[in-house]
């Protein structure tokens, strides 16, 4: 028999301290989850996530769809459904008991932000496809510039032209016939589960240019209190384009822009009887050919360079 | 080499992952805000880094992802911006951390929603079954460069996307009791179709926005109306004036005391007309009271005023052509009013009951499992929502067939702002790199922006 004097244990010096710098915890939700209990049956080991999983997808039906959850089925009225972790059922009707835990955030919009605690992200809106086509006709028939085009509709540049090359695909796909009845499904059920691009709402900001890297820092200047200083003067300083200048560079056309072709001076050796090898000199710059006799190699290095080739081949440069 | 992983979707590690499972879906749900409260400043940046890294090309091992970081962060800076006048929000810059990941091929897939998730992208691009530029790239690192077109072979788009496809136990199975279901209610139908019908309204609606579509009240009254409104029209195009003209002419001689009870069928007003009309004929001996068949009838009606010689004659097909025309006019007229009256209202719920209501419903025959088994090709489903096995229907492809979305697809489609994508052709094109404006941040990711500067002071630290 034990005595409960035997249960007592006595902490000894040095052992039985257990630091515990960081305990693991499991990722237990924070609203007020309502999960079956386990069944009195004694061979259920079901854990709290997997009858907590259970319960959050709700019943299956014949098919084997979760036909009353309310994210099982995408969305097809071109407005996101992303989800609202707030606590309530999402089977069936909601019992509206959300946790006080949880604040959703107000300025979400849970049809335009995905994520529920990143309200920075949004998705992007589909082009619809009577613009697509307007904008390949604007630039194809109507002989507009791609500039033009995108200050017409608010489309960034290189939107557009990947718009356009888009198309050219999609007509030739067409042609051959290669868009099965699968994938035409596919496509629509896509098309349909994004917002729609509807000009002027939503559309690119086109005065947009990458930060310049000096206006990231701190600049000091002492200046009299009567002095005015505006944004020019601050420009003059940081040494930067004026950004009016830099404006009416950005709407610019610059259609008749050729690529100039470079052209490399060859110099071909006479060809001299019983000459084993044929020169053939090209100019080159110092360090983009060979090797430099002591310069140091790239090749054992974790980041070692790599480019691909014409074939699609990687290759170390 | 992928990095090495078990339990990716573990419930109680309640990671976020770059996948469109359900498991994620649920880990994504129940996740819970980072808090800091206690924690060391390293503490908070390790918890940081844990998360995102968790996200944000997991399948990188930590000295391959700190090769590519790059702790110069790129954003744009907006000339309006002064002019609009309004505060201008605020631009996630911690946010752009991860953006040097989003140009590879891999995570670009991944974002075109040519994949469920960047591990299935990588197996797509190992078995050589993308292109970029036309070009097939068996390098899931490859770097996407402004402009560059890339493309998945078609099949596999939908694989990814799709419902998976059962095996042929399973489809068996979904069909054995689909039909078992079905043939009850059809038994059901035919021996109560009133408390079926009544059944079927009490019904909650369903949420299945794919399959369907009928199912909404508001379409079904429209098309029932649309349909009543077409046999308006039917109706009314047979009732042609040589009709008229036979119907009076063939009553009139097939009765020996003519009068308005002869024509009843006309109405009270009509009738009387009718009555005079069929006068006319008798008196004058008209070659139509004896030979009334429908061709001489019509030619006879089509016949000119100028081709006929005889006063008398000319003055009656003139009378006969008015009559006939008043008569036509007003049955039309009753036509129409009887079409509308059976027409619903349109705010009205439901579809009245009628006997016709579950008119045409056949039995399904029993799937012989055995017989299938040895033959799939013999099977024949033909249930009013589905032909073929059950996801079962073209046996070639390696997806749900037809094809059918993926289940909770539509949390996780997220149209890129960096990528424009042409799901018809399974081609998209890498616009620009992701980048931070004021009050959004292009590379997607579920974290806010205090998580992401702590990651990058964890990465940006000295001596790296």
């Amino acid at each position: 028999m034990i005595s409960t004097r035997n249960n007592v244990t006595v902490p000894r010096v040095g052992l039985g301290i257990q630091q515990v710098r960081y305990k693991r915890k499991l990722a237990y939700p924070l609203y007020k989850h309502n999960v079956p209990k386990q069944s009195s049956d004694k061979k259920d080991h079901s854990t709290f996530f997997q009858r907590a999983i259970k319960s959050w997808l709700g019943p299956k039906n014949i098919k084997g769809e979760y036909y009353r959850n309310k994210y099982y089925y995408p969305p097809q009225n071109h407005k996101p459904n992303y989800i609202i972790p707030d606590g309530n059922s999402v089977v069936g009707k909601s019992n509206n008991s959300s946790s006080p835990f949880l604040t959703e955030d107000r300025r979400r919009d849970s049809s335009l932000h995905p994520f529920p605690q990143n309200i920075y992200c949004k998705t992007a809106s589909v082009i619809p496809d009577e613009l697509k086509s307007k904008i390949v006709e604007e630039v194809k028939k109507n002989g507009l510039a791609a500039e033009e085009v995108a200050h017409k509709y608010g489309i960034k540049l290189g939107r557009i032209e990947a718009i356009l090359k888009l198309q050219s695909i999609e007509t030739r796909w067409d042609e051959q016939n290669k868009v099965s009845q699968d994938l035409s499904k596919f496509s629509e059920v896509m098309y349909k589960m994004f917002p729609l691009y509807q000009p002027p709402v939503g559309s690119d900001n086109l005065t947009e240019i990458p930060t310049p890297h000096k206006t990231l820092h701190q600049r000091f200047l002492t200046i009299a209190e009567s002095e005015p200083f505006g944004p020019v003067d601050a420009a003059k300083i940081l040494d930067l384009p004026v950004a009016s200048e830099t404006l009416a560079k950005l709407s610019e056309v610059n259609s008749d822009e050729e690529t100039k072709a470079v052209h490399n001076e060859v110099v071909v050796g006479i060809e001299k009887k019983d000459d084993r090898t044929a020169f053939k000199f090209t100019k080159s710059n110092v360090g983009s050919v060979g090797y430099r006799y002591g310069a140091s190699r790239r090749d054992q290095k974790k980041d070692r360079r790599v480019g691909f080739d014409s074939a699609g081949n990687m290759v170390y440069i | 080499m992928p990095r090495k992983t078990q339990n990716i979707h573990s419930l109680s590690r309640g990671y976020v992952r770059s996948s469109m499972s359900k498991f994620n879906l649920f880990n994504l749900y129940k996740k819970n805000p980072i808090r800091y409260n206690g924690r060391t400043l390293y503490q908070q940046k390790w918890t940081a880094k844990a998360e995102t890294r968790a996200y944000h090309g997991e399948h990188l091992t930590e000295s391959r992802w700190k090769t590519i970081f790059n702790p110069s962060l790129e954003t744009v800076a907006q000339l309006d911006a002064s002019l609009k006048g309004s505060r201008v929000d605020a631009t996630p810059i911690s946010m752009q951390t991860y953006a040097s990941l989003e140009k590879r091929l891999e995570v670009a897939l991944f974002r075109a929603m040519f994949a469920s998730s960047v591990r299935q992208a990588r197996q797509f691009i190992r078995s050589g079954d993308v292109k970029v530029n036309g070009i097939v790239i068996k390098h899931p690192s490859f770097p996407l460069r402004s402009g560059d077109v890339f493309s998945v072979e078609p099949d596999k788009v939908l694989f990814a996307m799709g419902r998976s496809k059962p095996s042929l136990d399973e489809a068996l199975k979904v069909d054995r009791n689909q039909i078992a279901a079905w043939n009850q209610h059809v038994h059901n139908a035919s021996s109560s179709p009133r408390a079926v019908y009544e059944l079927l309204q009490a019904r909650p609606k369903s949420l299945d926005t794919i399959n369907s579509k009928t199912s909404d009240a508001k379409i079904d009254i429209q098309k029932y109306n649309e349909d009543k409104q077409n046999s308006i029209k039917v109706q009314q195009d047979k009732v042609t004036k040589s009709f008229l003209l036979d119907q009076i002419l063939k009553l009139g001689s097939g009765s020996k005391d003519v009068n308005a009870a002869t024509f009843a069928e006309f109405g009270d007003i009509d009738s009387q007309k009718a009555v005079s009309l069929y006068q006319k004929f008798a008196d004058s001996k008209h070659p139509l009271i004896t030979n009334n068949s429908y061709e001489e009838i019509k030619k006879y009606l089509e016949t000119k005023k100028e081709e006929v010689a005889n006063n008398d004659e000319k003055h009656l097909l003139r009378l006969t052509k008015q009559v006939l025309g008043e008569i036509q006019k007003s049955r039309w007229e009753t036509i129409r009013k009887d079409g509308q009256a059976s027409q619903i209202n349109e705010n009205s719920k439901t579809i009245p009951f009628t006997t016709e209501y579950f008119k045409g419903l056949y039995f399904h025959e029993k799937l012989d499992k055995e017989k299938i088994k040895e033959d799939e090709s013999s099977a024949k489903v033909y249930l009013p929502w589905q032909r073929g096995l059950f996801g079962r229907k073209d046996l070639s492809k390696p997806y749900f067939t037809p094809w059918t979305p993926r289940p909770f697809i539509g949390c996780f489609a997220i149209y890129p702002a960096h990528l424009e994508i042409s799901f018809k052709t399974c081609h998209a094109v890498y616009v620009r790199d992701p980048i931070a404006r004021p009050g959004q941040s292009e590379v997607i990711t579920p974290f806010p922006d205090h998580v992401h500067e702590r990651a990058y002071m964890y990465y940006a630290r000295n001596g790296m």
